[in-house]
């Protein structure tokens, strides 16, 4: 049997995240499959993060976005959704910044961990950040939270300043949910409350054919906080989108004249 | 009846101006079975001309990298040349006789649009490229190449920012105001090229949409201010990027009366663009003409 | 991207991004609402891609046709070409010339030299095949 070729997969950190926040998942995946994690550098809109992501990326190719991650997939879903083999939304939203007084006081909110960034540094921001960041039950293990706040120390209050801005800035993607056609996963952390299961079932429920699935267990961060989980959601994807591009380039009878 | 002492617009023609059209033409493809539909809609047009008897045609097209670069690239641009030169796309020039033009009447106009506060760049030397080599030789058979003076307009549909649709209106209208404060009789026809809907880059490359082609065509001729409102980001939408070269058909719309009489459409989408040609006859031009008549009685 | 070796050699953008800082506002079209498959030659995106759009119009000579088909490498040098530039020339990248900045008229100068036609062009962008693609038109042979 022919072997399938696999998709290129690309992962999207989120907000003030890197490579890290991958690292225990990559082990459970195909150890043959070309995977590429982006990095942001000091892009301060979404947009522009979708068009860096674009430019380095192979022509077709699988897109996994984490929190702010997943909103950059959307982006580049919005610009080039025929390179887009497959999308999976982890521990995301869709939604523009609120008017009013609601999206007054995220900026407020936003603004006001920064100005900790800039007068204490981005790892005694995480400290005070990552307090509602995972499930309550993982606050004491050390080996997870520091993880998560080392990798929050690498990053600049520079780099947070950016990441903050394409956030406020960010585009209402709702109208996109219902145009993606290719295998789609979405997943949270059942106990995730940045990004409540609600707003994962109104996705899922948005996008044709997807997968919704909800760990337990599990905040914000379930790539680090359950990493097999993820991985094991991710591998069935994977295998639908391998399937799919089988059956897309599968020799076609030849046309009747 | 005789023409009036002084210019006017007598009609305006549509028709796309896509390479491979006037590379069918001349290299005697245009009977065989994917192109005879779109040149049975070229032998009304060139009857039409050959009955109306232009004394000039106006030719609005952009050019396709071939005669301007980006390293300096006009929003508007004409040629006020005696004889316009054919540009060599890369493959040799087209083998067509030199095209005659009208420099009198081309610098009068080009003052009128200044007057007008239209900035168009002036040019002496424009070589033209199949944007308009294209319609002229299908406008025209052989033998009548070149039976009637031409005028290019140039517009710039290539790089943003583009001019709107609203500008392209107005500048049709401008054109009409230089042509009947001409004060020598000159009867003109001018031609709108491009399109209809296509996309030539990205991953968007051959979307088109034959309803709103239609739709196009029904609005141009009965509503074309609703055409001059809508954004370039609209034309995209509907028609692929490469669309908002509609907005050159605005151009020869601006110029003709607010009614006009549609003689020929025709439509036919054989590969990547939605080719679309029709004739409309100025009804002014006809007004003036019966007065004209009635006074000489 | 910066955590694996890029497969096609490492070779960059010469800009980080091509989006613009401050991104262009206009009342015609809406920057921020990109149509998918769909990229504009303006703003920092054309100014990125004009060096390479140069190198397209080098084309229109037969002379220089002449000269990159007998040594593809040395010509491109002496336009001065980036490394990801040349990389795009020898992996006939179409649609990233096309993010990259190169007007669509541009990339058929440079295909036309390389034996392919538009609508095969066109098939490359779509990551269709010809025959793919053709499918997709009412003719096959209006070219």
């Amino acid at each position: 049997m022919k072997a399938v070729a696999k998709a290129p997969l690309i992962l999207l950190p989120g907000l003030m995240c890197d490579r890290v926040v991958w690292r225990e998942m990559l082990p459970a995946l195909d150890a043959d499959r070309d995977i590429d994690i982006a990095a942001y550098g000091d892009i301060d809109s979404l947009g522009g993060m979708a068009e860096r992501v674009l430019d380095l990326a192979p022509p077709r190719f699988a897109v996994a976005g984490h929190s702010m991650g997943g909103r950059v997939a959307l982006e580049v879903f919005r610009r080039a959704p025929a390179r887009v083999a497959g999308l999976a939304l982890l521990d995301t939203n869709y939604t523009p910044r609120p008017a009013g007084e609601a999206g007054e006081r995220e900026e407020r909110e936003r603004m006001a961990l920064l100005s900790l960034a800039r007068a204490a540094g981005t790892r005694a921001m995480g400290e005070k950040w990552v307090q509602g960041m995972v499930h309550p039950a993982r606050l004491g293990d050390r080996d997870l939270i520091d993880a998560i706040l080392d990798m929050f120390a690498r990053k600049s209050a520079d780099a947070f300043a950016a990441q903050i801005r394409a956030l406020l800035d960010r585009p209402d993607a709702g109208p996109l949910l219902a145009r993606v056609a290719c295998p789609a996963l979405v997943l949270c952390g059942r106990e995730d409350s940045w990004a409540p299961l609600a707003r994962h079932e109104a996705m899922a429920a948005a996008i044709p054919g997807a997968r919704l699935v909800a760990i337990g267990e599990c905040g914000h961060m379930a790539p680090m906080e359950r990493p097999r989980a993820v991985a094991a959601a991710f591998r069935e994807w994977l295998e639908e989108i391998d399937s799919e591009t089988g059956r897309r380039s599968a020799p076609k009878r030849a046309a009747a004249s | 009846m005789a023409a009036p002492a002084h210019g006017r617009i007598i009609g305006g023609l549509g028709s796309p101006h896509a390479p491979s059209i006037g590379a069918a033409y001349n290299g005697g493809r245009h009977l065989t079975p994917s192109w005879k539909p779109l040149f049975d809609g070229y032998w009304p047009m060139q009857a039409w001309l050959e009955k109306k008897k232009p004394d000039l045609l106006i030719v609005v097209a952009n050019d396709h990298a071939n005669t301007f670069f980006f390293d300096r690239y006009p929003t508007f641009a004409l040629s006020v040349a005696a004889e316009h030169e054919i540009a060599d796309e890369g493959w040799g020039k087209w083998p067509l006789p030199p095209i005659p033009g009208n420099s009198e009447f081309a610098w009068q106009l080009a003052h009128s649009l200044v007057d007008q506060e239209f900035d168009i760049a002036v040019c002496q030397e424009m070589p033209l490229d199949h944007g308009f080599l294209t319609p002229l030789s299908c406008f025209f058979p052989p033998e009548r190449r070149w039976a009637v003076p031409v005028l290019p307009v140039c517009v710039n549909v290539l790089q943003p920012p583009i001019p709107s649709a609203q500008r392209c209106f107005a500048l049709g209208r401008a054109i009409r105001r230089a042509v009947e404060a001409y004060p020598k009789k000159l009867d003109v026809v001018i031609a709108g090229t491009g399109g209809l809907s296509h996309q030539l880059s990205g991953e968007r490359y051959g979307f088109n949409d034959t309803a709103w082609d239609n739709e196009f065509l029904d609005l141009i001729e009965t509503d074309p201010e609703r055409i001059a409102r809508m954004t370039h980001q609209e034309f995209m939408t509907r028609g692929g990027a490469d669309s908002v070269e509609e907005i050159m058909w605005l151009v020869m719309r601006g110029a003709l009366s607010p009614k006009v009489r549609r003689v020929h459409r025709n439509y036919y989408l054989p590969m990547v663009t939605g080719f679309a040609q029709v004739i409309f006859e100025d009804l002014a031009a006809e007004a003036h003409g019966e007065a004209t008549a009635r006074a000489a009685a | 991207m910066d955590s694996k070796a890029n497969k096609d050699g490492g070779a960059r953008p010469a800009w980080e991004t091509g989006v613009e800082k401050l991104p262009i506002r206009s009342r015609l079209i809406d920057f921020a609402q990109p149509l998918p498959g769909t990229y504009l030659t303006t703003g920092s995106r054309a100014q990125r891609g004009y060096r390479l759009s140069k190198f397209c119009m080098a084309f229109m000579k037969p002379a220089n046709r002449d000269a990159f088909k007998t040594d593809p490498e040395r010509f491109m040098s002496e336009f001065d070409l980036s490394d990801y530039e040349k990389d795009l020339i020898r992996t006939e990248n179409f649609n990233a010339m096309v993010r990259y900045g190169v007007n669509a008229f541009m990339i058929f100068k440079v295909a036309n030299m390389l034996g392919i036609n538009q609508n095969q062009t066109g098939a490359k962008m779509r990551l269709q095949s010809y025959e793919e693609f053709l499918a997709t038109r009412n003719t096959k042979d209006a070219l």
